[in-house]
């Protein structure tokens, strides 16, 4: 309902004060409209005061109904709406958009048009939204949707009046362009406004930067764009195997940039071990790796954070972002994290890569240097910084070795760089700035429950059948461990806790609820080989659900089909995970001559297929590489 | 299985018929549908017992603030899964409010299904717990005060679970703040001393915690700057 000015100033007495009115910069307002209002200022101000109108009319050269006008414009409107007050002084400021009263102009009523188009749209049952379902098809590349130009966009317009029994009488058919240029400037108009960039309906991350250490973490695994090689020694020729590419896990912290700490998994998926060697690396001292590659060294100073003292091994990490990987939901993973260390886990939306851009970057980072090697991948199929698929048969030439090692150099390198968003500072000083200066929550010191940050702990059960005349045994990652410990009559059906390392499961020590050593079980014979991890464990059973190799001596067995496949470059990195796992000798990391245990004579044909990339490797330096383009 | 009253026949209100297995809060399991759907985060809590699992980031400071207002006894997220009508429905979080039972749901801009939040708030009301929805602007508001105060929670959590016994060396340092109105952090904790005054610092965020001592975290985070005012 319209309301007289009057009414609103008996309404809202505090309005009768204009100085009580949002100020406007008369400053700011083009100096030839400046004059008419400041005019109209002291025109609204006298009338309010009390004067009369045809008083203050007189004295401006008005008519009174102008006056009028001009108070009906600053406060009268609409009841429900409030008053323009000073924007409606603004001389020629068209304060509302303009809405059509007057009917259609027909052939027997002529009249203007001027807003007779939205009218129409408004009028028109389901035009509107016809027209823009064309437009919104159009931006969105829908199957049904066409690459809309004027021409067409009008015609449909005007078909749909026509199918709409819009008289023939009436506006749009009485213009001589049937609406033509209104058509156009809405299909423009609307293009713009659909193809802007819609608000997120929900929250993806805050707004707020992160400006404390450890406030946030990033954890994301990247395949490392190279592949490398590695020596095998089978029967006294050295061979140089491809193998396939690794995966680097690296922790960033936000709010400094550095480097938390890396792990190289010799796998294309890693596995939650490999997370959980991560984490150790943020809570125990860094120590750098001993260096075997001519030419790479650690450059002074670089170094982890971890290894810049104890607090810094014991900061109260805020939140660690990490993606939706299968290793990320690990109970084990999410027990580190959240009980232990008191970190709060992020999973984050599934493909948003841009929530954790952090890391990304660390990545794009890496593989400049990482590209220069050449067997690299590049960045997609058509790079052409790509191997060249004449050498695709043949053994890179950098060894594994030396691209781990080349790669801890890097990373290390990076947190003693000075960045531009840091002001010049490298990460390690913001690091060393903010501990010194300001209070970083410390965790509590380790409880010193398991001896070494590879050991771990779970439940268990003892079991022992009716009818099994064998004794109680425990049921650990497929396979029954016994041993005096748990040979006892009230241990039967009973809970007990079972602490191993997670670099050797052949033996677990087993504790009871109540944390009383009672010894320790082991594995069966056929498991006692070698040692083995957790992780390789698990591949191993993996291979015998899969019938790829049989149940009795599964370490050799497994290492049987590795060798045997050794041409295949993810089963040769298996063959090195493998060594490294049963601590042989090729675990150490040597480039030229890792182990093979001695193998009676069932590798011949492997051997003749390995023939022809048997060579003397030579010993791999950065001066190898390409030069960088 | 509970059964809300069917007030259906109502002429001004559409309500659908509301069931529950149970009505003892307790966490109930994110599926793995909704895990890889949503951002989730995972926090271990002190009101609540264990890790509280929430679906987005305004619930997840939403918890924050439920862990610093001294009037929250305890919390639980994702308390109940009901039916209503033919949909399941879990609100977001339970809370215990100076011995008030009350259930929230966090909704964005678009709000909660009209229906959906007149049957639950009836369902709840008859068991005498209050149902309410609440934006997630209005727990952005305090995103700030809660990220400040994420750090301590997160302390005293991994304190809690290590047993830790501060109660001597927290009444000492309650006495001396009483003693020296105005102390600052600076004064208690020393930068150089910081890993081996582990003790004094949980001792002094438990007291935070526990609003015996206050300081302005709405602002700024906790520095040692940070002035100590006694309650």
């Amino acid at each position: 309902m319209l309301i007289h000015w009057r009414d609103r100033v008996l309404g809202n007495p505090e309005l009768s004060d204009i100085s009580r009115w949002p100020f406007i910069d008369a400053t700011a307002i083009p100096q030839y409209r400046r004059q008419d209002f400041l005019r109209n200022r002291q025109i609204v101000a006298r009338v309010l005061e009390g004067e009369s109108q045809k008083a203050v009319a007189l004295d401006y050269g008005l008519t009174p109904s102008r006056i009028s006008r001009l108070l009906q414009r600053c406060l009268g409107g609409h009841i429900d709406t409030p008053p323009l007050l000073t924007t409606g002084l603004l001389p020629y400021h068209q304060c509302h958009s303009p809405t059509r009263r007057a009917p259609f102009p027909t052939l027997s009523a002529v009249g203007g048009t001027r807003t007779c188009f939205q009218a129409l749209l408004n009028h028109v049952p389901g035009l509107k939204h016809h027209l823009d379902r064309m437009i919104r098809a159009s931006i969105t590349g829908s199957r049904q949707g066409q690459n809309l130009a004027p021409k067409p966009f009008h015609a449909a317009f005007i078909r749909y009046l026509r199918d709409a029994k819009w008289p023939d009488d009436c506006y749009p058919f009485t213009h001589k362009s049937f609406a033509y240029g209104s058509t156009r400037s809405y299909l423009r108009r609307r293009e713009q406004e659909l193809s802007m960039p819609t608000t997120p309906r929900r929250i993806i991350a805050s707004p707020q930067t992160t400006s404390r250490i450890f406030q946030e973490v990033q954890i994301d695994e990247h395949l490392i764009d190279c592949a490398s090689h590695i020596g095998v020694d089978i029967g006294g020729d050295v061979q140089a195997i491809r193998l396939a590419r690794i995966t680097l896990i690296l922790a960033r912290d936000v709010a400094s940039g550095a480097y938390l700490g890396y792990v190289l998994a010799l796998t294309r998926h890693p596995s939650a071990s490999d997370m959980l060697a991560l984490l150790n690396q943020l809570v125990y001292p860094w120590e750098p790796q001993t260096l075997n590659t001519p030419g790479l060294r650690y450059t002074p100073g670089a170094v982890f954070p971890s290894a810049l003292g104890p607090s810094f091994c014991r900061p109260s990490i805020g939140i660690v972002r990490l993606d939706n990987a299968m290793a990320h939901r690990a109970e084990r993973l999410v027990v580190r994290l959240c009980d232990e260390l008191g970190a709060t886990i992020n999973f984050g939306l599934p493909a948003q890569p841009k929530a954790r851009g952090l890391i990304e970057q660390a990545f794009k980072y890496l593989n400049i240097d990482v590209h220069r090697i050449a067997s690299t991948t590049g960045s997609h199929p058509l790079d052409p910084k790509r191997e060249r698929r004449r050498h695709s048969n043949r053994a890179p030439m950098i060894s594994l070795q030396a691209l781990e090692e080349a790669i801890g150099v890097v990373l290390t390198e990076h947190n003693i760089r000075p960045l531009g968003n840091l002001g010049g500072s490298t990460p390690l000083d913001v690091m060393r700035r903010q501990m010194a200066h300001h209070l970083i929550p410390l965790r509590p010191p380790p409880l010193n429950r398991l001896p070494t940050p590879y050991h771990e702990s779970r439940t268990a059960k003892v079991r022992k059948p009716k009818a099994d005349k064998h004794a109680p045994h425990i049921y650990f990652e497929k396979v029954l461990y016994r041993g005096e410990a748990i040979n006892h009559a009230a241990l039967i059906n009973q809970t007990v806790r079972v602490v191993y390392d997670n670099r050797d499961i052949r033996c677990l020590d087993v504790l009871t609820e109540e944390g009383k050593y009672l010894g320790e079980v082991r594995a069966p014979k056929s498991w006692q080989r070698f040692a083995h991890s957790l992780a390789l464990r698990k591949r191993i059973n993996r291979h015998i659900r899969q019938h790829l190799i049989q149940r009795h001596d599964p370490l050799v067995g497994y290492f049987q089909h590795c060798l045997t496949h050794r041409d295949k470059p993810s089963i040769a990195l298996d063959l090195v995970s493998l060594c490294r796992g049963m601590n042989l000798p090729s675990a150490t990391g040597s480039s030229r001559l890792p182990t093979a245990p001695t193998l009676p004579g069932r590798n011949s044909a492997a051997r003749s297929a390995g023939s022809a990339s048997r060579t003397q490797v030579p010993i791999w330096s950065p001066s190898m590489v390409k030069e960088r383009r | 299985m509970m059964r809300g009253p069917n007030r259906a026949a109502s002429a001004l209100e559409q309500l659908a018929r509301v069931t529950t297995h149970s009505l003892v809060p307790s966490q109930q399991r994110t599926s793995l549908a909704l895990e890889t759907t949503a951002d989730i985060y995972v926090r271990r809590c002190l009101k609540f017992p264990g890790r509280g699992v929430f679906h987005s980031y305004p619930e997840y400071l939403h918890s924050i603030t439920l862990e610093i207002d001294p009037e929250v006894s305890s919390f639980v997220p994702q308390p109940y899964t009901l039916r209503i009508g033919r949909k399941p429905y879990i609100p977001d979080v339970y809370v215990v409010r100076a011995g008030q039972q009350a259930v929230i749901e966090l909704k964005g801009k678009k709000g909660l299904d009209p229906v959906i939040e007149a049957s639950a708030g009836a369902f709840f009301a008859d068991y005498g717990m209050h149902f309410s929805v609440l934006s997630n602007n209005a727990v952005m508001v305090r995103e700030q005060e809660a990220l400040n105060w994420l750090p301590l929670l997160q302390v005293l959590a991994c304190a809690n679970d290590a047993g830790l016994d501060t109660q001597a060396t927290a009444s000492t340092l309650l006495t001396r703040c009483r003693r020296f109105p105005g102390s600052t952090v600076g004064e208690i904790l020393s930068p150089a001393r910081r890993p081996t005054q582990y003790v004094e610092e949980v001792a002094l965020y438990q007291l935070l915690f526990n609003h015996q001592l206050t300081t302005d975290l709405a602002t700024a985070p906790l520095n040692y700057h940070s002035v100590l005012t006694p309650c």
